[in-house]
């Protein structure tokens, strides 16, 4: 591979158009709409994904409880448009406004924490709105869920496994988009620094609480987006989508798949929604076969998937390249 | 045969070497030292010699055999104790707690019989016996960690800049302690960044720099030397 | 009055609980920075053993108890030698990813041995309930409580006045200087592993004739004794004891006299609190973070 490629690779642009060519292609192999439905979903994940990947892997904190703001997305969505007869675009919306409020809210005093205390005041958060979700029936619909309405754009009516796999997909595309730009960007720079030695980058003039607070909001609000597309895709929500082990789910994909690596975050997610799919059969060891799998894949491969694989062909160019001609 | 043979010693820290391959011995009863700036490895060697860092090549032997592969544990049981670089206490543990941890691979008499040896070397312990070794002053703290050191009864006593953070008249206090240990029969190895400290009670002496030792002799030979008065000594 | 005692009395007796899982969790994490999201699966493993063991008669409460303890503690070590060792110095998030790994593993197994139903494990002495000025209190409530302070006597005494203990506290301390000493800091590691499962196993059977257990009792166990070590500073074994105290009191409070929807969210409010306030707990010292 020439000098020109391996920066296309490593900056991530070679992968932009591979996940371009596979979601164009795929739909080639779906036989039917569950096909496309377990796709979408895989997109929906990978979009939470990408955006707790900005705030996990390249700032280097931590959250388990981002599940909260992707419910705040899908159920301000799903009540508005249900109970309110709020136009689905503008209830999506007030769903990323208020993730982003809320996120806003406590991203100073939360992110004021480090290691296990930042983990346990987010987990606590997550916890906290699920709880709510699930209490406030009234307003949810409680444990029993909620309905969505149909997503009307002018004409058309947005429904069907197919027509929102498109639209996961294009959603998906420009947020791996605004992740790789914004890595890029002065602000990325920082937040590497803020990653590396919160301390070093203080002293170098950062203001570490605001790149933390920006990047918090906007991985919450990434999250709410990607909840209002399930709310308004799948027609319904319940507040599984809240609970702690969605958190933990969303945090593994990361975790798994890379951390500090977007496309790691976006495989991470397409694997661990595959996974149960594939485990559909067992439903008993479903969970026994997840944490097995989960706890051998972070001891043999604790950077995750995607680096694991790119450290390898690195080290293959690297002895190309050592190799005497 | 010296006590301790080190040959060839390397030790990184990742890719980064801290020890080049050392080469010294240190003779039993004898005092030796180690001088050099910050940064030349000594603390990279006593750690190795005490087993908290893996050596990542060359042999270390303890009494002729190599000790390369043996665990922290395993050399305290053999008679080599650390008095760790910023003393290192056990802070919210008692004085007296402190020493009785020192003397954890011994029996209970002994510990009794090192606890009392501890309290004849350094009176002002025996008084301070069930403050917390959080509350000492430094060189209260560097006498408990030599106090602690000793309890295991060891038969290499590993020095790490005791003289760091103290004091002038302290420095001058704890070096005449090391001395009487010296006296006692105890080896002693001692790493220092003052150089006119350790150089006037050495007997062998070495200056590392950057990972590798460059000058070698006895204590007065060193002191006299130009190239140590000029870069270690300020004269 | 009287609704106020048994208000009392039920969050004193819940609190205990919390305070022995969170006991568990501060040994873990002193000795080894290891926040164990898996604690709460060692509770869960006690009650259901003990049900599993006792069940239809098979084998007298009072050997199923410690014999459930004892599945734990096994299971404890497993978990140490197995997943915990070989990672012990990977970054923060992946150890909480791996130990919430082996919590979802040992849920899924006890799911597949015992399915997803509720049990009830009978009580030690009856269910006779004393009666405390007005309140009606079950005598469980005396033994949960009475095994916290003989929990705490015993572990005052070890940590103490035994040399293992004081090895213990010193590794917490500084475990670079414990090494030195020639303390196996790996041994300490596993003992406080034992320890933690033995806690957690003592709370799953004091608490599963009161509360029942199930396969997924663990998550929110141990997630409630996780807060009660934070509240307490997840330093010392008393911290913790205040931490579940005020734990279980306050939820049974708030309950009773709030809004019993919002009892769980309570422990994680307080928790929130005080990580906003003061970080280091009702009794921890401020961090000093080196640089």
């Amino acid at each position: 591979m020439n000098k020109h490629g391996a920066a296309l690779v490593d900056s991530g642009y070679a992968g932009l158009a591979v996940l371009v060519v596979v979601v164009l292609v795929a739909p080639l192999s779906f036989a039917n709409n569950y096909h496309y439905d377990v796709a979408m979903k895989m997109g929906l994940n990978a979009i939470v994904a990408v955006g707790l990947n900005l705030l996990v892997g390249y700032a280097g904190q931590i959250s388990l409880g981002h599940a909260a703001f992707f419910a705040i997305g899908g159920y301000s969505s799903a009540i508005l448009a249900s109970r309110y007869e709020v136009h689905g675009l503008l209830a999506l919306l007030v769903g990323a406004a208020l993730a982003g409020a809320l996120a806003f809210l406590v991203a100073r005093p939360i992110l004021r924490l480090r290691g296990h205390y930042l983990a346990m005041a987010t987990l606590g958060l997550g916890i906290i709105v699920s709880i709510v979700i699930n209490r406030e029936i009234e307003l949810t619909g409680g444990p029993d869920g909620i309905s969505v309405p149909a997503l009307q754009i002018f004409a058309w009516k947005l429904r069907g496994p197919e027509t929102w796999y498109w639209i996961v997909a294009a959603v998906l595309v420009l947020v791996i988009l605004l992740s790789l730009n914004l890595m890029r960007s002065a602000f990325g720079r920082g937040l590497r620094a803020l990653a590396d030695s919160e301390i070093a980058a203080q002293t170098a003039g950062l203001d570490t609480a605001a790149l933390k607070a920006r990047i918090f909001v906007l991985s919450a609000v990434i999250a709410a987006l990607s909840g209002s597309l399930f709310a308004n895709a799948e027609r319904f929500i319940t507040p599984d989508e809240a609970g702690f082990l969605r958190s933990v789910e969303l945090v593994t994909m990361v975790v798994v798949g890379g951390m500090a690596s977007t496309f790691g975050a976006a495989v991470g997610a397409a694997l661990l929604t595959l996974l149960p799919q594939a485990l559909a059969g067992f439903e008993l060891w479903h969970d026994f076969l997840f944490g097995v799998i989960l706890v051998t894949a972070m001891i043999f491969l604790p950077r995750g998937i995607v680096p694991s694989l790119h450290l390898l062909l690195i080290e293959r160019r690297q002895a190309a390249s050592d190799r005497p001609p | 045969m010296a006590l301790v043979e080190i040959e060839k010693l390397t030790s990184h820290y990742g890719r980064i070497p801290a020890l080049r391959g050392v080469d010294m011995r240190i003779e039993e009863r004898q005092l030796s030292v180690v001088v050099g700036a910050n940064g030349a490895g000594k603390t990279t060697l006593m750690r190795t010699i005490s087993g908290v860092r893996p050596a990542t090549g060359g042999d270390i032997r303890f009494d002729g055999a190599s000790i390369r592969r043996l665990s922290a544990a395993r050399r305290v049981r053999l008679g080599i104790a650390q008095v760790p670089e910023g003393r290192q206490m056990f802070p919210a543990l008692t004085v007296e707690d402190n020493l009785v941890m020192g003397g954890y691979t011994r029996s209970a008499a002994e510990v009794r019989e090192g606890i009392d040896r501890a309290y004849a070397l350094f009176p002002v312990l025996a008084e301070r016996r069930r403050h917390l070794a959080g509350a000492l002053s430094g060189g209260q703290q560097q006498m408990l960690a030599i106090a602690r050191a000793l309890m295991s009864k060891p038969r290499l006593l590993l020095l790490d800049e005791p003289s760091m953070g103290l004091a002038p008249l302290l420095v001058a206090e704890i070096f005449r302690s090391v001395e009487k240990l010296k006296a006692d029969g105890v080896t002693i190895f001692l790493v220092e960044q003052n150089a006119h400290a350790a150089l006037k009670i050495a007997d062998r002496a070495y200056v590392m720099e950057t990972g590798r030792t460059v000058l070698e002799g006895t204590g007065p030979e060193l002191l006299a030397n130009d190239r140590v008065r000029q870069a270690y000594l300020g004269i | 009055m009287a609704e106020f005692l048994q208000i009392l009395a039920s969050g004193l007796t819940v609190g205990a609980i919390y305070a022995l899982i969170g006991i568990g969790f501060s040994m873990i994490y002193n000795t080894s920075d290891i926040i164990n999201f898996a604690q709460g699966e060692f509770v869960m493993i006690g009650g259901m053993s003990a049900v599993a063991l006792s069940a239809g008669g098979a084998m007298p409460l009072v050997l199923a108890v410690p014999a459930a303890v004892a599945i734990t503690v096994a299971a404890g070590l497993a978990v140490e030698r197995l997943a915990i060792e070989p990672v012990r110095h990977s970054s923060l998030v992946t150890l909480i990813i791996i130990t919430i790994g082996i919590s979802i593993t040992i849920r899924g197994a006890v799911e597949i041995l015992l399915g997803k139903n509720f049990y009830r494990l009978t009580s030690f002495s009856g269910d006779v309930p004393v009666d405390i000025g007005g309140a009606q209190v079950t005598p469980q409530a005396f033994w949960v409580v009475l095994s916290l302070l003989v929990v705490m006597a015993a572990l005052a005494v070890f940590f103490n006045r035994t040399r293992l203990g004081k090895a213990m506290l010193a590794t917490a301390q500084n475990r670079l200087a414990a090494e030195l000493m020639g303390i196996d800091v790996k041994q300490i590691l596993r003992l406080s592993f034992a320890l933690s499962a033995l806690l957690g196993a003592l709370a799953g059977v004091l608490t599963a004739p009161i509360t029942l257990t199930r396969y997924d009792v663990g998550i929110m166990l141990g997630l409630k004794g996780f807060c009660a070590a934070i509240l307490g500073g997840l330093g010392t074994a008393t911290g913790a004891l205040a931490g579940g105290v005020l734990l279980g009191v306050t939820e049974a409070m708030a309950a009773g006299y709030v809004s019993s929807a919002y009892k769980d969210a309570v422990a994680f409010l307080l928790i929130l609190a005080v990580l906003i306030i003061k970080p280091s707990g009702l009794f921890g010292r401020r961090a000093v973070h080196r640089v």
